[in-house]
Formats: C-alpha cells, sequence, structure tokens
C-alpha cells in the first residue's frame, strides 16, 4: 500500500532495495498458482538472498559496525520480503465481473494513492501489475476517494471508472457515467469491493450493457 | 461541337476572382503567388488577360457550339486569341521568376486555345464575317512595305543584342496583329510572321536567358531576406540565459520575465525562424526550377534547420535546469512545486503541437531535476504519473477503438487523394494515369483538378489529422501537411463540444486552480484538451482548393507555423527535382490540396467528441 505519503522506501536504503527487489519479484508472479508458486517463491528468496550477498560484498569497508548494522536491516529486510511474497504469492486478488459471458480474473492489485498538496486520493483495482506486464482479460476500475487510510474507506460507496478489455484483439468497454462502487472492506493488504451497478459502453460500436462485479484487490508494494 | 466544349463549361460557371487559390465554389482562380522580383504585377497582368478571355469565352462558346456566331463580336473573339497568346508568353516569363501560378496560366492559356482555334475556324467560314476578314486582308496587303521595315529594324536591334527593346517593339506589334490576322487562313499568317522568325528565335532565346538569370537572382537575394540568422537568435537567447541565471528573471522587450515566460519566449523565436526557413526552402526550390538544377543551398538549409532545433532543445533544457537550481535553493517547498508546474504547462503546449523528440527528451531530462532531490515533491509527481498514467492509458484506447470505427467511413483523406485526383480520360487532375511514384503535380491546368478531385471527394465522409486550433475567433482548426494535404476549415460546434471534453479530462486530471498537473503527459494532454487541438477531425469534404506547394511554403503566416513541426525539415515534401529513369518533376509544378471539412467528430487523444447528426 502506498499509503500514507511517504512511505515509499525505494533506493532510500541499502536495506530497502533488498526489499523491494524481493517486493518486484512477488508482483511478477502474482496470477499464478499451486506448484509453481512454491517453486517461484524459493526463486525470489534466492535472488533476494543473491542480492543481500552482493550488497554485503559493497559494504565490506565501511568497517566491522556499519556491516553489523547494515546485517541486521538486510535480515529484517530479507524476512520482510519473505513474508510479503508468501502473501502476494499465495494471495493474488481476483475480479469478477458479470457480462455475458462473465469476465473472470484471478489477480487484482489494490494501489491507494495520495497527495501531499491536497488533491484527491485515488483508488486504483486492476487487474494486471503495470501496463508492461498487462495481461487479457485486463480491468481497471478507478476512484478518487475520500480518505488515505483504507479502513476508513470500509463500508463507503463510491462512483468509480470501469475499464475492461476481454481480449487483446477484442473490444473495448468503459463505463458511461460512473459505476457504483461499495467498499465492503479495506485494510492494508487487500480491499474488497462490490460493483453494485453501471453502464459499460463498447468503445467502437457504443453498444451498452449492464455490470455489476465483485472485486477483490491486494495491495501492491 | 457540343460535345466537346460541354465539359469547358463548367469551369467557366464561377464568380470573379479573388485572392485566394482555385477551389470548388471558384475553381477558376489562378494560382495564388508570392513576393519576388516584380512578379506580382505580372502575375496581376496574367490574371486580367485570362479573366478578360475567359468572360467574352464564356459568352460566344455556348453561341459556337449552337453554330450562332454573332459577327458583331468577331472583335472581341480576336482580342481573346490576342490574350490568350499574351498569357502563354507571360506564363513562361512568370515561371522564369520562379511563380508556380505560370505553369497554369500558361496551360490555361494553351487550354481555351484548343477550343478558341475552333471558334475562330467557324468565323473563317461565317458568311457575316467574310467583309471584314477582307478589311483585315486589305490592310495587312497595304502595309507590306512597311513590315519589311519592321523586319529590318528588328534584326537590327537583334545584332545589336538590344534585346529587350527587341522584345518590346516585337510583342507591341504582335499582340496587335494576332487580334486580327487570326482570322486570315494559316497561309497566310505564315506569309506575315515568318519574315520575323529568325530575329525573333534569337530574341526569345537570349531574353529566356536573361529572364532566367534575374528570376535566379532576385530568388537569392528574397531568400537572403526571409531566412533567419540563426546565430543572431541563438545569441540572444544565450543572453536571456545568462541574465536568468544570474538574477532569477531576463528582459524580454524591456519587460522582466521569469522561466515560464522565457520558456514561451523561446518557444516563440523558434516558431518565428520556422516559418522563414520554410520560406527559404520553399523560394529555394523555386530557383532550382530557373536554374534547371536542385540549389545547391538546400542541404545547407536543412542542415541549417536541424543543428538550430537541436540548439534549442540545449537552451530549453538549459533554462529549465536553471529554474530547478533557483527553486530548490530557496530551500521552500512551494516555490519548488510552484516553478515546476510553471514550466510543466510552459512548454507542454509546444510539446503538443511538434513531435521533435529531442525536444521531449531535452524537457523529461530537464523537468527530472526538480523532483531529484526533492522528497516532497518527488514523491507526489510519482504519485501523480501512478494516478493518471493507466487512466490515459485506458482513454487513449477507448477513444482509439471508437476513432477506428468512425475511419471506417471517413477515411483519412491523404491516402485517398492519389486515387481521388488521378487523371481520367481527357480530365487532367494532380496524379498522372499510370502512377510514376511523383507526388500530387499539375498534370494540366488547376480548375481541372479542381473539378476532377471535387467530383470523387466533395459531400464524402474524410477525416484529417493532427488538428490544431488556430485561437483565432473563427475557431479555425488546420489539419498539419503532410503528404501534400492539409486542411482549413472552422470547427463550428464542435469547439464546444472540445471545450466540454477538456473540462472533463482536467477533473479526471486531479486538476483545479490549486492544484496544477504533476506529469508531463498529463500537462501535454490537458494543453492538447485547452487549446482545442485534436488527433483527428472527421466529417463531410465541403470544400478544398488546390495550391502550389512552392506558394503556400513561402507565404505561409507565422500564426501557421505548427502546419509543418519544428525540428527537421522533412526532404518529403519534395525531394529535389530529380526522378528515375533521368526524369524530371519540376518543383513549380507540385501541389497540394487545402481541405474544409464540415466536421462531425473528433479524436482528442484521450476521448472522441461527436456531434448529433444534423
Amino acid at each position: 500500500m502506498r499509503l500514507p505519503p511517504g512511505h515509499c522506501i525505494v533506493g532510500r536504503s541499502i536495506w530497502a532495495r533488498a526489499v523491494c527487489a524481493a517486493a518486484v519479484w512477488a508482483g511478477a508472479v502474482t496470477g499464478c498458482s499451486g506448484p509453481q508458486l512454491d517453486e517461484l517463491v524459493d526463486q525470489s528468496v534466492q535472488k533476494v538472498s543473491q542480492g543481500v550477498e552482493s550488497v554485503k560484498s559493497n559494504v565490506q569497508q565501511a568497517g566491522e559496525k556499519v556491516q553489523e548494522q547494515v546485517e541486521q536491516k538486510v535480515n529484517q529486510g530479507l524476512q520482510q520480503a519473505r513474508d510479503q511474497v508468501a502473501t502476494q504469492a499465495g494471495q493474488a486478488g481476483k475480479m469478477r465481473l458479470e457480462l455475458d459471458p462473465a469476465v473472470e480474473i484471478s489477480s487484482c492489485s489494490a494501489t491507494l494513492i495520495g497527495f501531499r498538496d491536497g488533491r484527491p486520493s485515488v483508488l486504483l483495482l486492476q487487474s494486471y501489475r503495470d501496463a508492461e506486464q498487462e495481461s487479457f482479460p485486463s480491468v481497471l476500475l478507478r476512484a478518487t476517494v475520500p480518505s488515505v487510510v483504507p479502513a476508513e474507506l470500509a463500508g463507503q460507496t463510491i462512483e468509480a471508472e470501469l475499464f475492461v478489455q476481454a481480449a487483446e484483439a477484442g473490444p473495448v468497454w468503459s463505463s458511461d457515467g460512473p459505476v457504483s462502487l461499495q467498499i465492503v472492506s479495506a485494510d492494508a493488504e487487500k480491499i474488497s469491493a462490490r460493483i453494485l451497478g453501471g453502464t459499460l459502453r463498447r468503445a467502437d460500436t457504443l453498444e451498452s450493457v449492464s455490470i455489476t462485479g465483485e472485486v477483490e484487490g491486494r495491495s501492491t508494494p | 461541337m457540343t460535345r466537346t466544349l460541354a465539359p469547358l463549361l463548367i469551369v467557366l460557371a464561377a464568380t470573379s476572382p479573388l485572392a485566394a487559390d482555385p477551389n470548388t465554389t471558384q475553381p477558376q482562380l489562378p494560382l495564388d503567388a508570392y513576393e519576388a522580383q516584380n512578379s506580382l504585377e505580372l502575375h496581376a497582368r496574367c490574371t486580367a488577360w485570362l479573366t478578360q478571355a475567359e468572360e467574352t469565352i464564356a459568352q460566344i462558346l455556348p453561341l459556337a457550339s449552337e453554330n450562332n456566331l454573332p459577327a458583331a463580336r468577331m472583335k472581341q473573339a480576336g482580342q481573346v486569341n490576342a490574350d490568350l497568346n499574351q498569357l502563354i508568353r507571360n506564363g513562361r516569363h512568370l515561371q522564369w521568376m520562379g511563380q508556380p501560378s505560370g505553369i497554369d496560366f500558361e496551360r490555361r492559356g494553351r487550354y481555351w486555345k484548343l477550343s478558341w482555334d475552333k471558334v475562330i475556324e467557324a468565323y473563317r467560314a461565317l458568311p457575316a464575317a467574310q467583309r471584314t476578314i477582307e478589311g483585315i486582308r486589305n490592310k495587312m496587303r497595304q502595309e507590306t512595305a512597311r513590315r519589311q521595315g519592321q523586319v529590318k529594324s528588328l534584326e537590327q536591334l537583334v545584332q545589336a543584342q538590344k534585346w529587350q527593346q527587341a522584345e518590346t517593339f516585337w510583342y507591341d506589334q504582335l499582340t496587335e496583329w494576332q487580334a486580327m490576322i487570326c482570322f486570315l487562313s494559316p497561309g497566310e499568317q505564315q506569309q506575315i510572321l515568318d519574315p520575323f522568325q529568325p530575329a525573333v528565335a534569337a530574341m526569345e532565346r537570349a531574353m529566356e536567358a536573361i529572364r532566367r538569370a534575374e528570376g535566379r537572382d532576385a530568388l537569392e537575394l528574397r531568400r537572403q531576406q526571409v531566412q533567419p540568422d540563426f546565430n543572431q537568435t541563438l545569441a540572444a537567447v544565450d543572453r536571456l540565459l545568462a541574465d536568468f541565471e544570474a538574477s532569477g528573471t531576463a528582459a524580454v522587450d524591456g519587460q522582466s520575465t521569469d522561466a515560464a515566460g522565457l520558456l514561451r519566449h523561446l518557444a516563440e523565436r523558434w516558431k518565428s525562424d520556422h516559418v522563414r526557413l520554410l520560406a527559404a526552402r520553399a523560394l529555394e526550390w523555386a530557383r532550382g526550377d530557373v536554374m534547371q538544377q536542385d540549389s545547391p543551398a538546400l542541404p545547407t538549409i536543412y542542415s541549417a534547420g536541424e543543428q538550430f532545433s537541436g540548439e534549442m532543445c540545449k537552451r530549453f533544457e538549459r533554462l529549465i535546469a536553471a529554474e530547478a537550481r533557483r527553486a530548490r535553493t530557496s530551500g521552500d517547498d512551494a516555490v519548488l512545486r510552484q516553478a515546476y508546474a510553471a514550466c510543466l504547462q510552459a512548454v507542454a503546449p509546444l510539446l503538443v503541437r511538434t513531435d521533435y523528440a529531442p525536444l521531449e527528451t531535452s524537457l523529461r531530462r530537464a523537468l527530472a531535476a526538480f523532483t531529484e532531490q526533492s522528497f516532497g515533491l518527488g514523491e507526489d509527481v510519482q504519485s501523480y504519473e501512478l494516478a493518471t498514467g493507466e487512466l490515459l492509458r485506458w482513454r487513449r484506447r477507448v477513444a482509439d477503438a471508437r476513432a477506428r470505427q468512425l475511419m471506417q467511413e471517413a477515411s483519412d483523406l491523404r491516402a485517398r487523394l492519389p486515387a481521388a485526383a488521378r487523371s481520367q480520360m481527357q480530365v487532367r487532375g494532380l496524379f498522372t494515369e499510370q502512377p510514376t511514384g511523383r507526388q500530387a503535380h499539375l498534370v494540366g491546368t488547376a480548375p481541372e483538378a479542381v473539378r476532377l478531385t471535387a467530383n470523387n471527394l466533395l459531400g464524402r465522409p474524410g477525416s484529417l489529422g493532427p488538428v490544431y486550433q488556430l485561437g483565432n475567433s473563427a475557431g479555425t482548426g488546420i489539419a498539419r501537411f503532410e503528404q501534400r494535404v492539409y486542411a482549413s476549415f472552422p470547427l463550428g460546434e464542435l469547439r464546444g463540444a472540445l471545450d466540454q471534453a477538456a473540462g472533463q479530462l482536467r477533473g479526471e486530471l486531479l486538476v483545479d486552480e490549486q492544484h496544477p498537473p504533476l506529469s508531463l503527459d498529463a500537462a501535454r494532454a490537458l494543453a492538447a484538451a485547452q487549446l482545442g487541438d485534436a488527433e483527428r477531425v472527421g466529417g463531410s469534404v465541403n470544400d478544398l482548393a488546390v495550391e502550389a506547394l512552392v506558394t503556400r511554403q513561402a507565404t505561409l503566416p507565422a500564426a501557421a507555423w505548427m502546419l509543418v513541426p519544428l525540428g527537421t525539415l522533412p526532404a518529403a515534401h519534395y525531394p529535389g527535382r530529380q526522378v528515375g529513369n533521368g526524369g524530371v518533376d519540376p518543383a513549380l509544378e507540385q501541389m497540394q490540396v487545402r481541405f474544409s471539412l464540415q466536421p462531425a467528430w473528433a479524436h482528442t487523444g484521450y476521448a472522441v467528441v461527436e456531434l448529433p447528426a444534423p
């Protein structure tokens, strides 16, 4: 979860780099399941360990004391990374949109974004981690939200924009007017929401259909 | 005769000429001219000859086709013959001055001569005309001795190489005769004119060389006048930058100007020099035709333009870097945010209207200096990109899909021009019947090309892009010049729809009075929306005009700088005179089509706005 502001630690310390490497890896496996996942978890932990060795080597010259501190931090980071990888790989989130046929996706990442300058916060629920890793079916739900604290969103019904593309070469759909999105529960780990209703319009032909659905988004690092 | 002349009459169904190029409502207009030497004066005289001739032709030709020639109008008919000959001759002179209109004048003279010779022939056989013809015959017979003296005078002028005097002497006399002797038989005409021919041929050769040399020098002079002095511009910009780096402001036209103001000033300098470089290039294209070889100055124009564009990118980068330094040094987060936002908003409109990759690279690199060492702003920018990036990507995807659908009916007019303007049977357009690889060029005359192209495209749906709003009260949108096509038309009701879409995008990008866009992509999207620009506009073609490439680029108004994007000048506009197999593709023949649309929809990049069907 990106909030509250200032929590992003990317590039801010040596141990954080190791954590982020593991976290990015976790994102890459989102959507996989079963034995494949165990293998990937092991691989990712191995990669983090390799990264740790490399970091250790770099700080050799910084003196014993510094090395001790660094090792301590790295170990903390490594544990966090292990936890995060296991959590995310096991529970990648999901989306189900009641269309004809239904769109079902076994991954959904949730990102809650806040600003220091007072502009509205934004909630993104998407079926892919980022544009480069987009696969199909692909879905984006986006809403401005009244709070950056996940728990404060629970129980609220908000207006959202919805974009759906079931196949790469298939039609693109977008909400025609806001979609009503009820946040069922929200915490630091996940956001569960229900699409209560709305209209989706096919971009090319302007054909319209009603939409309902459910999403469970896992927080992105 | 009725069958032969009928298509010609359609061309004449028109009103009085205005300062514009031949278009669907006034196809008979001459091609527009640009200022160089005294060619505008000659262009005006040619226009007068053409107009007078066409007016009389429009009156007499229908009568001729009904075998009802009025003997009383013989004198006027003879005058048309003289005017058409003047048009052909002076059309050539205009070409030697680098004017594309000269080609059209010459060809239109020849075009009308083909049918007018038949009218004259009909007069020769008209019983009611015989008395007048006999009078002409007697007059010419009586002047035989005088003519022999005139031959001698002309030969003396030629021997003395008094070419200009010889030309005036000969053509003053010939024009007077041509209105009369055309009614005599071809044999009688030869008898009158042949004795002059050796001297006339020598004089013509000499005058062509003289005129070409004068044209070449005049165009060179004109080019030097219009071509921007890039060193001067860069030196002036460098002085401003040095002042700004020292004090945080610089004086532009006596006014203290901040970084955003300076960025806009730099953009204006660049645009102004860009338009002047386009004019310089066009003049060199024309000079190539006058010299009958590609101008040796052209490579220098291209390289100077490219170098200048690169140098301007560096100046933009330097200015933004200085502003970032200044803002960071203040230690005030509010100052840093304000400076960053102001820079973004100053450069975004420029970036919208040009796709010069080095500029975008320079700007992105420079803007990063604001956020690199600022945790607060840097974090917000990162968050903002995350919060808006995916929305913009999906919005574009949706809009692209709708635009693709709309384009199934309103397909791209550039792609359709070669088929629509291809010569057919006896109607000549902008492409020959058999493709030759040449771009749009005048195969016959401009009115024929207008008529042919209009027949195929007028009233049909089509689209063009990108379209930029000029910002004038008429809400004129202009489509970028590419593949010899551009557009200029009032956006009409589409303007309101575009404004509405801009408002919606502003909200979605989390922007209001207190919260400016924080990423270059968002700033660019908003700038485009606020300028009323569109990636593509579709509608029905409601007018088109045929224009000369050289003239349009030599006379481009500064406000229309975006017709050709900043940066490297596209050589594809006109690759040069030489074509395969030793063929020649003259610059003055190069044409382009200006479309006008009745707009029905616009693809803004992030939305497609559509007007309800009328």
